[in-house]
């Protein structure tokens, strides 16, 4: 990796109509690098995608690969490689036509493309598919001659738009083994976009989380979940409970209809609670602790969840032990000192 | 502005100039003279009885053509499309084969069967000894029955697809609250099938009132707009005819405006639908044995006069006087058509007139989709509204459109002198196809997944390598649907053309009426049957297209 980002996308904005689809999209890439674009549908992902491949041209902001402005760039001219969320192979040619057209656009003549075709054809482990017409293909044989296409143009980036979700459950956790594996192999700079926490997590090794438009933080799995900017990134990437809370002038945390230790850096006055279900534990006796009801317990294995009901209102998703608590009871948790986000208040 | 809003805006106004221009210049020619605006025109057709007789007559009839093509249409459709009993596929197949029929050869046809000297006469006078026959061909009477017969398909059809739409649970939640079988049919079937039913009484209204053909040879002495304007164009009062045109024009407005109202009601749809229900089997016994013998009894009734036709056409000329069936057979008729150059100059003319205009309008068509559909300019709702134009507007009153614009040197205007030329009867055709082929690729390219061209551009294709190697590709079906049925619509016209056309380039259509008048109807039918045959493979390619999807 070379210490100038490869990728740079600054302040993108897109409005279709009245709606502004993103509002200021921009994250760097290293060369060689992948980017997960995280977000629930509505979140822009889509549409920073076509922006980045240049099927839409963004009001404002930029989009710039090795230094050079490729922002009004048609997407012919970019080089990219794209590979759509339904693949849009052409149904009309066979495995080997598809493949080898972005060549044949190139002008690269016949004889030339059948070396680069079978290449990339072993390269997603399709080898010797030339002929097969695309009817013929699973759903994951299609996502490999949609991968194959776009790699045998040698492309400067490549760009995924929700590369699992036309595929079973059953096939998924091979298929990002395998798109791992292939994607690392190529060292190819990579963004692709998903709405699938684990398929982001398990692809890219960062995350741009998108919210309404905005990228709300960029980061490492680690990083958004112990570190997450804003209560979205906090509620949308891994599971959590939001809570009103008040920290006080001696640094302890009101919430839930109890008191716990203010996390570090706390700063006195009304806050928005997210609590991670290892924030809190059952109490021992002498310690303080918040007053709760169980209301429903789900077994998971090595541990189980279970949804507390708080004196104030308020449900609490925590994990113990299966055996802690029975439904039913009342009980008293403590703080564990880890998994508490603090957040000034704002609408919820 | 850009390249492509440059684009879009220019095919608008060449479609403008094609299908509007001509129809505007109607309406000025209708009150204007050569000493400037005038009444006189509008005047003479308000206060002329015979004016508002012949209006009267269209709308007459195009009404109970409506009434009548339902009644045979849709029962027919109940009974193929919800009973089961043996032989069902092949008929429901054959009641709907007088959709094939070019207009000019189902009223050749009936011709030929219900003729005073036709089959069934021949059949009469034979059995009864009589002299003629009892009945004559001729008046509203005879445009109804072939109206009917042409035009009870668009009632058949479409209610088998609706039928073939419904859903299955909800007639058994009916059924299962108590509901007899008239509610079911009343409360849910019947609401279920409107926009199906409004649909095929629009078509049928609509062909109705544009029809030439059958008016035009079994009129006798009842009068219609078509027939009108053409005999008012023929005695040269073409200012009169620019009115008539203009009233038929309305007519022909006021009814799509109308129907659309009907067809467009909030239609409340599920949202899941449900399998269609299954056909009720027809338990064996004289039930099943009657039902079987009246449905292949229906199928032979409408298959009479295409039969018919192909029986003339195999008879030699004068041969055929006053035996039941024809004593002798030859296909000398057929011969005739390809070996005597005057008869293969009509086939060669319409072959290469259809040809151009299905080829220039499958152009303007993908155009239209290219920049309306796909590149969404600005322009779009326009150049729709102009390609559809040409369907809701009578061939007739195009036809006067045509030779109104095109017969003028004025090319500061935008009008050459095409009438007498040979470009006027392509051009006819062209303005009559558009709304064909554009109907199917417009529909064609709705159903084009755009990423499809967005990853050819992305793999580096051109605009134009994009168009060729894939946009065409994957519209193929919708362009060989729409071409097919264009090129048949074309190659069977006679509405503009008995308005249009020279010697020398005298179609089909005329050739068959020339032929009839020469009382060579061994030939006519021989062309008849070419006709037909082509239109069949047209609706063929058309229907492969809509079974691949």
């Amino acid at each position: 990796m070379s210490d100038a980002p490869f990728l740079v996308v600054e302040g993108l904005a897109k409005r279709f109509g009245g709606h502004a689809a993103v509002q200021g999209v921009g994250f760097t890439l290293a060369r060689g690098e992948v980017l997960a674009v995280l977000g629930p549908s509505g979140s822009g992902k889509t549409t920073t995608l076509r922006l980045l491949g240049g099927f839409e041209v963004p009001d404002a902001g930029r989009i710039a690969v090795d230094g050079a402005d490729v922002t009004r760039l048609p997407p012919a001219a970019r080089q990219f490689g794209v590979v759509f969320q339904h693949y849009a192979l052409f149904p009309h040619l066979d495995v080997g036509a598809n493949v080898a057209f972005g060549l044949e656009s190139r002008g690269v003549r016949a004889a030339m493309r059948t070396r680069p075709v079978a290449e990339a054809l072993a390269l997603v482990d399709l080898a010797g598919f030339e002929r097969r017409r695309i009817g013929e293909l699973s759903g994951g044989q299609q996502q490999r001659v949609a991968l194959a296409r776009a790699l045998v143009i040698q492309p400067r980036i490549l760009l995924l738009d929700e590369p699992l979700s036309n595929l079973d459950p059953s096939l998924r956790e091979r298929t990002r083994r395998e798109l791992r594996g292939l994607i690392r192999r190529t060292a190819i700079t990579t963004v692709l976009v998903t709405h699938e926490q684990d398929d982001a997590f398990d692809l890219a090794d960062r995350v741009a989380v998108l919210e309404a438009g905005r990228v709300a933080q960029v980061g490492t799995a680690d990083d958004l979940y112990r570190r997450p900017a804003t209560p979205f990134v906090a509620g949308f990437i891994g599971r959590s409970t939001p809570l009103a809370g008040e920290v006080t002038a001696e640094g302890t945390l009101r919430v839930g209809g109890g008191t716990v230790p203010a996390p570090r850096g706390a700063v006195a006055g009304p806050v928005r609670v997210v609590a991670r279900p290892e924030a809190f534990r059952p109490a021992g006796p002498e310690e303080p602790a918040l007053e709760a009801l169980v209301d429903a317990r789900r077994f998971g294995g090595a541990t189980a969840t279970y949804v507390l009901s708080l004196p104030t209102g308020e449900t609490l998703e925590l994990q113990a032990p299966p055996g802690a608590w029975e439904p039913g009871t009342r009980v008293r948790v403590a703080s564990t000192g880890e998994g508490l986000h603090l957040f000034p208040p704002g609408p919820a | 502005m850009t390249r492509r809003e440059t684009a879009g805006w220019a095919l608008a106004l060449l479609l403008a100039w094609l299908v509007a221009y001509p129809l505007v210049l109607v309406l000025l020619g209708a009150v204007r003279d050569a000493a400037g605006w005038t009444l006189g025109p509008l005047r003479r057709f308000g206060v002329e009885p015979q004016e508002w007789t012949a209006l009267r007559g269209s709308l007459v009839i195009s009404f109970a053509s409506v009434g009548l093509a339902a009644a045979i249409g849709v029962p027919l459709a109940f009974l193929f499309g919800r009973r089961e009993f043996p032989g069902r596929r092949l008929l429901a197949g054959l009641v709907a084969l007088p959709a094939v029929l070019p207009p000019l050869v189902g009223v050749l046809a009936f011709l030929f069967l219900f003729g005073e000297r036709g089959f069934l006469a021949h059949l009469l006078t034979a059995l009864t000894g009589g002299a003629e026959a009892p009945w004559r061909l001729e008046g509203a009477g005879a445009i109804l029955l072939v109206h009917g017969y042409s035009m009870y398909v668009y009632f058949y059809l479409f209610t088998l697809a609706g039928l073939a739409g419904l859903d299955g649970a909800q007639l058994d939640a009916a059924a299962s609250l108590g509901a007899s079988r008239g509610r079911i049919l009343r409360r849910i079937v019947f609401p279920a099938l409107r926009p199906a039913l409004a649909g095929a009484a629009l078509l049928t209204f609509m062909t109705s009132l544009g029809s030439f053909s059958a008016p035009y040879l079994f009129g006798g002495g009842f009068r219609v707009m078509t027939t009108q304007i053409v005999s008012t164009r023929l005695n040269g009062d073409e200012a009169l005819a620019m009115v008539q045109t203009l009233a038929l024009t309305l007519a022909a407005l006021l009814a799509l405006a109308a129907f659309r109202r009907l067809e467009g009601g909030n239609v409340a749809r599920g949202g899941s639908k449900g399998a269609a229900p299954a056909r009720a089997a027809v338990a064996a016994g004289w039930r099943r044995t009657a039902l079987v013998a009246g449905a292949w009894l229906v199928a032979l009734v409408m298959l009479l006069p295409p039969l018919t036709l192909l029986l003339v056409s195999f008879v030699p000329a004068g041969t055929w006087t006053v035996e039941p069936l024809p004593p002798a057979y030859t296909v000398e008729n057929y011969t005739a058509l390809v070996r005597e150059p005057e008869r293969l100059r009509p086939l060669l003319n319409s072959l290469w007139m259809a040809s151009a205009a299905t080829l220039a309008s499958v152009v303007l068509a993908v155009a239209a989709g290219q920049l309306a559909v796909r590149r969404r300019v600005s322009a779009g709702r326009l150049i729709e509204g102009l390609v559809a134009l040409p369907w809701a507007v009578p061939g007739t009153v195009f036809a006067i459109a045509l030779a109104t614009a095109f017969g003028v040197h004025a090319p500061w205007a935008g009008r050459v002198v095409l009438v007498g030329t040979l470009w006027i009867l392509p051009l006819a055709y062209l303005v009559r196809n558009l709304p064909i082929t554009a109907r199917s690729i417009l529909a064609g390219y709705r159903g084009l997944d755009p990423a499809h061209e967005e990853a050819a551009a992305s793999l580096g294709a051109s605009r134009w390598r994009t168009l060729r190697r894939v946009t065409l590709p994957l519209l193929r079906p919708a362009i060989a649907a729409g071409a097919a049925l264009a090129f048949a619509t074309a190659l069977g016209d006679f509405v503009t053309s008995v308005l249009l056309y020279t010697y020398r380039t005298r179609p089909i259509s005329m050739e068959i009426l020339g032929s009839l008048r020469q009382a060579d109807v061994g030939v006519a039918a021989a062309y008849g049957v070419a006709l037909m045959l082509v239109s069949a493979l047209a609706f063929r390619l058309g229907a492969e297209r809509s079974t691949a999807g």
